[in-house]
Protein backbone atom coordinates (compact mmCIF):
# COMPACT_ATOMS: atom_id res chain seq x y z
CA UNK A 1 0.00 0.00 0.00
CA UNK A 2 2.45 2.17 0.98
CA UNK A 3 4.96 1.42 -1.97
CA UNK A 4 1.66 2.28 -4.07
CA UNK A 5 1.92 5.47 -2.63
CA UNK A 6 5.20 6.44 -3.32
CA UNK A 7 5.27 4.91 -6.39
CA UNK A 8 2.02 7.17 -7.64
CA UNK A 9 3.54 10.12 -5.88
CA UNK A 10 7.03 9.96 -7.97
CA UNK A 11 5.25 9.03 -10.96
CA UNK A 12 2.81 12.16 -10.82
CA UNK A 13 5.70 14.30 -9.88
CA UNK A 14 8.30 13.14 -12.45
CA UNK A 15 5.02 13.42 -15.18
CA UNK A 16 4.75 17.46 -14.03
CA UNK A 17 8.16 18.31 -12.44
CA UNK A 18 8.93 20.81 -15.29
CA UNK A 19 5.25 22.44 -15.63
CA UNK A 20 5.20 23.16 -11.60
CA UNK A 21 8.72 24.68 -11.88
CA UNK A 22 7.57 26.81 -14.84
CA UNK A 23 4.75 28.11 -12.79
CA UNK A 24 6.08 28.43 -9.66
CA UNK A 25 9.21 30.23 -11.39
CA UNK A 26 5.87 33.06 -12.51
CA UNK A 27 5.01 33.09 -9.16
CA UNK A 28 8.53 34.21 -7.90
CA UNK A 29 10.86 37.33 -7.40
CA UNK A 30 13.96 35.17 -7.71
CA UNK A 31 15.49 31.94 -7.55
CA UNK A 32 15.12 30.97 -4.03
CA UNK A 33 11.74 31.94 -4.18
CA UNK A 34 10.82 29.76 -6.77
CA UNK A 35 12.75 26.64 -5.48
CA UNK A 36 11.49 27.26 -2.10
CA UNK A 37 8.12 27.04 -4.16
CA UNK A 38 8.46 24.06 -6.08
CA UNK A 39 9.41 22.00 -2.68
CA UNK A 40 6.05 23.27 -1.43
CA UNK A 41 4.12 22.56 -4.10
CA UNK A 42 6.21 18.98 -3.54
CA UNK A 43 4.99 18.63 -0.49
CA UNK A 44 1.13 19.45 -0.50
CA UNK A 45 1.14 17.02 -3.62
CA UNK A 46 2.25 14.12 -0.68
CA UNK A 47 -0.24 16.07 1.63
CA UNK A 48 -3.34 15.69 -0.60
CA UNK A 49 -2.06 12.33 -2.56
CA UNK A 50 -4.55 10.37 0.06
CA UNK A 51 -7.65 12.63 -1.93
CA UNK A 52 -5.96 11.68 -4.91
CA UNK A 53 -9.21 9.66 -6.71
CA UNK A 54 -8.26 9.48 -10.41
CA UNK A 55 -11.84 11.35 -11.24
CA UNK A 56 -10.01 14.03 -12.16
CA UNK A 57 -7.23 14.61 -14.58
CA UNK A 58 -3.93 13.94 -13.23
CA UNK A 59 -2.33 17.02 -14.83
CA UNK A 60 -5.96 18.83 -13.78
CA UNK A 61 -5.05 17.93 -9.71
CA UNK A 62 -1.56 18.49 -10.16
CA UNK A 63 -2.24 22.37 -11.67
CA UNK A 64 -4.70 23.01 -8.92
CA UNK A 65 -2.44 22.49 -6.44
CA UNK A 66 0.50 24.10 -7.45
CA UNK A 67 -1.29 27.07 -8.50
CA UNK A 68 -3.12 27.38 -5.03
CA UNK A 69 -0.03 26.77 -3.52
CA UNK A 70 1.69 29.88 -5.66
CA UNK A 71 -1.30 31.95 -4.41
CA UNK A 72 -1.17 30.74 -0.64
CA UNK A 73 2.41 31.72 -0.76
CA UNK A 74 2.26 35.53 -2.03
CA UNK A 75 -0.50 36.09 0.70
CA UNK A 76 1.84 34.41 2.88
CA UNK A 77 5.20 36.58 1.92
CA UNK A 78 2.30 39.37 2.26
CA UNK A 79 1.31 38.70 5.38
CA UNK A 80 3.63 35.91 7.62
CA UNK A 81 7.06 34.99 6.55
CA UNK A 82 6.40 31.99 3.75
CA UNK A 83 8.20 28.38 4.67
CA UNK A 84 11.69 28.24 3.64
CA UNK A 85 11.94 24.28 3.13
CA UNK A 86 15.21 22.59 2.33
CA UNK A 87 15.01 19.39 0.78
CA UNK A 88 18.05 17.91 -0.11
CA UNK A 89 16.79 15.73 -2.19
CA UNK A 90 15.68 17.87 -5.24
CA UNK A 91 18.19 19.13 -7.44
CA UNK A 92 17.50 22.23 -10.15
CA UNK A 93 20.30 22.45 -12.80
CA UNK A 94 21.07 25.08 -14.87
CA UNK A 95 21.74 23.66 -18.39
CA UNK A 96 23.50 24.82 -21.02
CA UNK A 97 21.25 25.18 -24.48
CA UNK A 98 22.74 24.85 -27.16
CA UNK A 99 19.94 24.55 -29.49
CA UNK A 100 18.90 27.40 -29.55
CA UNK A 101 19.68 29.88 -32.08
CA UNK A 102 20.39 32.52 -29.57
CA UNK A 103 20.35 31.95 -25.97
CA UNK A 104 20.96 34.83 -24.66
CA UNK A 105 18.48 36.43 -26.07
CA UNK A 106 16.09 33.81 -25.72
CA UNK A 107 16.41 34.48 -21.93
CA UNK A 108 15.74 38.23 -22.12
CA UNK A 109 12.51 37.18 -23.77
CA UNK A 110 11.85 34.47 -21.08
CA UNK A 111 12.46 37.29 -18.27
CA UNK A 112 10.73 39.92 -20.27
CA UNK A 113 7.56 37.07 -20.63
CA UNK A 114 7.96 36.38 -16.60
CA UNK A 115 7.99 40.39 -16.04
CA UNK A 116 4.71 41.19 -17.63
CA UNK A 117 3.17 38.14 -16.29
CA UNK A 118 4.29 39.36 -13.02
CA UNK A 119 1.74 42.26 -13.65
CA UNK A 120 -1.38 40.59 -13.75
CA UNK A 121 -3.50 39.48 -11.13
CA UNK A 122 -3.70 36.03 -9.58
CA UNK A 123 -6.50 34.52 -11.03
CA UNK A 124 -5.30 36.03 -14.92
CA UNK A 125 -1.69 35.04 -14.20
CA UNK A 126 -3.44 31.57 -13.63
CA UNK A 127 -5.60 31.32 -16.65
CA UNK A 128 -2.87 32.66 -19.21
CA UNK A 129 0.21 30.44 -17.43
CA UNK A 130 -2.28 27.38 -18.09
CA UNK A 131 -2.83 28.59 -21.54
CA UNK A 132 0.64 28.51 -22.27
CA UNK A 133 0.90 25.21 -20.92
CA UNK A 134 -1.50 24.42 -23.91
CA UNK A 135 -4.43 23.27 -22.14
CA UNK A 136 -8.04 23.65 -23.78
CA UNK A 137 -10.56 25.74 -22.45
CA UNK A 138 -12.36 23.14 -20.92
CA UNK A 139 -9.67 22.17 -18.77
CA UNK A 140 -8.54 25.45 -17.51
CA UNK A 141 -11.79 26.49 -16.59
CA UNK A 142 -11.69 23.08 -14.52
CA UNK A 143 -8.84 23.94 -12.84
CA UNK A 144 -9.93 27.57 -11.89
CA UNK A 145 -13.89 27.10 -11.32
CA UNK A 146 -14.58 29.83 -13.72
CA UNK A 147 -16.66 28.82 -16.69
CA UNK A 148 -15.16 28.40 -20.18
CA UNK A 149 -16.67 31.50 -21.33
CA UNK A 150 -15.02 33.56 -18.80
CA UNK A 151 -11.86 31.90 -19.90
CA UNK A 152 -12.56 32.96 -23.23
CA UNK A 153 -13.06 36.69 -22.38
CA UNK A 154 -10.27 36.80 -19.75
CA UNK A 155 -7.83 35.40 -22.65
CA UNK A 156 -8.83 38.38 -25.05
CA UNK A 157 -8.22 40.79 -22.03
CA UNK A 158 -4.84 39.37 -20.81
CA UNK A 159 -3.32 38.89 -24.42
CA UNK A 160 -4.09 42.65 -24.67
CA UNK A 161 -2.15 43.43 -21.30
CA UNK A 162 0.75 41.26 -21.97
CA UNK A 163 0.75 42.73 -25.57
CA UNK A 164 1.06 46.29 -24.44
CA UNK A 165 3.62 44.97 -21.38
CA UNK A 166 5.68 42.94 -24.06
CA UNK A 167 5.97 46.54 -26.63
CA UNK A 168 7.13 48.34 -23.84
CA UNK B 1 5.00 32.86 -27.09
CA UNK B 2 3.80 29.16 -26.13
CA UNK B 3 6.97 27.97 -27.53
CA UNK B 4 8.77 30.81 -25.73
CA UNK B 5 7.43 29.36 -22.76
CA UNK B 6 8.60 25.91 -22.95
CA UNK B 7 11.78 26.71 -23.60
CA UNK B 8 12.22 28.03 -20.47
CA UNK B 9 13.12 24.42 -19.28
CA UNK B 10 15.77 24.22 -21.98
CA UNK B 11 17.74 25.93 -19.33
CA UNK B 12 16.45 24.19 -16.04
CA UNK B 13 15.93 20.99 -14.98
CA UNK B 14 14.89 19.03 -11.72
CA UNK B 15 15.70 16.01 -10.50
CA UNK B 16 14.85 13.68 -7.23
CA UNK B 17 16.37 11.00 -5.54
CA UNK B 18 13.68 9.40 -4.80
CA UNK B 19 14.20 7.56 -1.24
CA UNK B 20 15.62 10.49 0.28
CA UNK B 21 12.49 12.26 -0.80
CA UNK B 22 10.24 10.11 0.87
CA UNK B 23 12.07 10.52 4.20
CA UNK B 24 11.92 14.15 4.12
CA UNK B 25 8.49 15.14 2.92
CA UNK B 26 7.34 12.44 5.30
CA UNK B 27 9.60 14.05 7.85
CA UNK B 28 8.67 17.57 7.09
CA UNK B 29 4.95 16.64 6.93
CA UNK B 30 5.42 14.81 10.86
CA UNK B 31 7.29 18.06 12.38
CA UNK B 32 4.75 19.76 10.67
CA UNK B 33 1.70 17.92 12.82
CA UNK B 34 3.52 18.20 15.90
CA UNK B 35 4.11 21.96 15.23
CA UNK B 36 -0.17 22.54 15.39
CA UNK B 37 -0.57 19.97 18.52
CA UNK B 38 2.14 22.09 20.55
CA UNK B 39 0.11 25.30 19.53
CA UNK B 40 -3.36 23.56 20.18
CA UNK B 41 -1.78 22.83 23.83
CA UNK B 42 -0.61 26.32 24.87
CA UNK B 43 -3.67 28.20 23.41
CA UNK B 44 -6.13 25.52 25.27
CA UNK B 45 -4.05 24.33 27.76
CA UNK B 46 -3.73 27.99 29.87
CA UNK B 47 -7.56 28.29 29.60
CA UNK B 48 -8.37 24.34 30.65
CA UNK B 49 -5.34 24.79 33.44
CA UNK B 50 -7.36 28.06 34.66
CA UNK B 51 -10.44 25.46 35.54
CA UNK B 52 -8.78 23.67 38.45
CA UNK B 53 -7.21 26.48 39.34
CA UNK B 54 -10.33 29.05 39.81
CA UNK B 55 -11.83 26.22 41.66
CA UNK B 56 -8.93 25.64 44.33
CA UNK B 57 -8.91 29.89 44.54
CA UNK B 58 -12.47 29.28 45.88
CA UNK B 59 -12.42 27.07 48.01
CA UNK B 60 -9.19 28.07 49.47
CA UNK B 61 -10.19 31.60 50.37
CA UNK B 62 -13.55 32.33 51.67
CA UNK B 63 -14.05 35.99 50.93
CA UNK B 64 -17.42 36.48 48.94
CA UNK B 65 -15.44 38.52 46.06
CA UNK B 66 -12.23 36.42 45.95
CA UNK B 67 -14.84 33.27 45.47
CA UNK B 68 -17.30 34.60 43.10
CA UNK B 69 -14.28 36.02 41.39
CA UNK B 70 -12.51 32.02 40.77
CA UNK B 71 -16.08 30.40 40.41
CA UNK B 72 -16.38 32.90 37.47
CA UNK B 73 -12.83 31.93 36.18
CA UNK B 74 -14.05 28.83 34.84
CA UNK B 75 -16.84 29.90 32.28
CA UNK B 76 -14.56 32.50 31.17
CA UNK B 77 -11.69 29.66 30.52
CA UNK B 78 -14.67 27.39 28.61
CA UNK B 79 -15.63 30.41 26.45
CA UNK B 80 -12.24 30.74 25.34
CA UNK B 81 -12.07 27.46 25.11
CA UNK B 82 -15.25 27.08 23.22
CA UNK B 83 -14.23 30.73 21.01
CA UNK B 84 -10.97 28.77 19.87
CA UNK B 85 -12.19 25.15 18.93
CA UNK B 86 -15.17 26.59 17.26
CA UNK B 87 -13.03 29.13 15.31
CA UNK B 88 -10.41 26.04 14.68
CA UNK B 89 -13.60 24.12 12.78
CA UNK B 90 -14.22 26.97 10.22
CA UNK B 91 -10.63 26.49 8.89
CA UNK B 92 -10.33 24.07 5.84
CA UNK B 93 -6.36 23.27 5.91
CA UNK B 94 -4.83 21.10 3.42
CA UNK B 95 -7.18 21.19 0.79
CA UNK B 96 -5.01 22.42 -1.92
CA UNK B 97 -6.44 20.52 -4.59
CA UNK B 98 -10.33 22.60 -5.08
CA UNK B 99 -10.66 24.74 -7.84
CA UNK B 100 -9.14 28.50 -7.80
CA UNK B 101 -12.08 29.65 -7.38
CA UNK B 102 -13.21 28.03 -4.64
CA UNK B 103 -9.53 27.85 -2.64
CA UNK B 104 -10.24 31.52 -3.31
CA UNK B 105 -13.38 31.67 -1.58
CA UNK B 106 -12.36 29.69 1.32
CA UNK B 107 -9.80 31.73 2.14
CA UNK B 108 -11.87 34.69 2.37
CA UNK B 109 -13.92 32.98 4.85
CA UNK B 110 -11.28 31.92 6.98
CA UNK B 111 -9.89 35.15 7.01
CA UNK B 112 -13.02 37.09 8.09
CA UNK B 113 -13.68 34.40 10.61
CA UNK B 114 -10.07 34.91 12.23
CA UNK B 115 -10.82 38.82 11.96
CA UNK B 116 -14.25 37.91 13.35
CA UNK B 117 -12.85 36.11 16.27
CA UNK B 118 -9.85 38.57 16.87
CA UNK B 119 -11.95 41.92 16.68
CA UNK B 120 -14.38 40.71 19.75
CA UNK B 121 -11.12 39.64 21.88
CA UNK B 122 -12.68 42.32 24.14
CA UNK B 123 -15.69 40.24 24.85
CA UNK B 124 -14.39 36.89 25.48
CA UNK B 125 -10.62 36.85 26.42
CA UNK B 126 -10.01 40.42 27.89
CA UNK B 127 -13.26 41.55 29.98
CA UNK B 128 -14.84 38.15 31.43
CA UNK B 129 -11.04 37.32 32.87
CA UNK B 130 -10.80 41.19 33.70
CA UNK B 131 -13.67 41.39 35.27
CA UNK B 132 -12.83 37.70 37.46
CA UNK B 133 -9.40 39.95 38.52
CA UNK B 134 -11.29 42.87 39.55
CA UNK B 135 -13.71 40.90 41.84
CA UNK B 136 -10.34 38.87 43.08
CA UNK B 137 -8.05 42.12 43.63
CA UNK B 138 -11.52 43.95 45.58
CA UNK B 139 -11.85 40.63 47.74
CA UNK B 140 -7.68 40.73 48.97
CA UNK B 141 -8.34 43.84 50.66
CA UNK B 142 -5.28 45.47 49.52
CA UNK B 143 -3.69 48.79 50.38
CA UNK B 144 -4.80 51.53 48.46
CA UNK B 145 -1.79 52.20 46.18
CA UNK B 146 -1.05 48.33 45.96
CA UNK B 147 -5.01 47.82 44.70
CA UNK B 148 -4.20 50.34 42.22
CA UNK B 149 -0.90 49.15 41.06
CA UNK B 150 -2.31 45.56 40.71
CA UNK B 151 -5.27 47.11 38.60
CA UNK B 152 -3.24 49.25 36.48
CA UNK B 153 -0.99 45.95 35.75
CA UNK B 154 -4.21 43.94 34.84
CA UNK B 155 -6.23 46.80 32.54
CA UNK B 156 -2.39 47.26 30.82
CA UNK B 157 -1.96 43.79 29.95
CA UNK B 158 -5.80 43.87 28.67
CA UNK B 159 -4.85 46.69 26.55
CA UNK B 160 -2.29 44.95 24.82
CA UNK B 161 -3.63 42.25 23.47
CA UNK B 162 -6.95 44.03 22.05
CA UNK B 163 -3.73 46.56 20.63
CA UNK B 164 -2.30 43.56 19.12
CA UNK B 165 -5.40 42.03 17.79
CA UNK B 166 -6.68 44.84 16.53
CA UNK B 167 -3.16 45.63 14.73
CA UNK B 168 -2.86 42.14 13.52
CA UNK B 169 -6.23 42.60 11.95
CA UNK B 170 -5.94 46.01 10.07
CA UNK B 171 -2.36 45.56 8.68
CA UNK B 172 -2.02 41.82 8.53
CA UNK B 173 -5.86 40.58 8.07
CA UNK B 174 -7.58 43.55 6.08
CA UNK B 175 -5.42 43.68 3.09
CA UNK B 176 -5.61 39.89 2.91
CA UNK B 177 -9.82 39.93 2.15
CA UNK B 178 -9.31 43.40 0.47
CA UNK B 179 -7.16 41.48 -1.97
CA UNK B 180 -8.94 38.23 -2.23
CA UNK B 181 -12.10 40.59 -2.59
CA UNK B 182 -10.75 42.10 -5.58
CA UNK B 183 -9.67 38.71 -6.97
CA UNK B 184 -13.29 37.53 -7.11
CA UNK B 185 -14.88 40.52 -7.66
CA UNK B 186 -13.60 40.09 -11.16
CA UNK B 187 -14.24 36.81 -11.88
CA UNK B 188 -17.80 37.89 -10.97
CA UNK B 189 -17.97 41.28 -12.06
CA UNK B 190 -17.53 39.36 -15.70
Amino acid sequence: MQEEFNDLFHQLLEQNKQQILRICAAYSKDTDEKKDLFQEVVINIWKSLPSFEGRAAASTWIYRITLNTCMRARMKSNKYQANHLKLDSIHFETIQNNDSVDPHATQIQINNLYRCIGQLKDMEKNIFLLYLEDLPYKEIAAITGVTENHVAVHMKRIKEKLLTCLKS
Amino acid sequence: MKFLWKSVSDFEIVTFEKELLNQEVRQHVRSFNKKILVRDIVEIGVAVMIIPMGVFIAYLLPDFFIRTGAMLLIPSALLIIYKILRARRFKKPGQHFISNQEYLENNLVNYQNQKQLLGSVLYWYILPPGICALLILTGLDLPAMKFYYALSITIGLGYIVYWLNKVTISKKIDPLIKRLEEELGELKGM
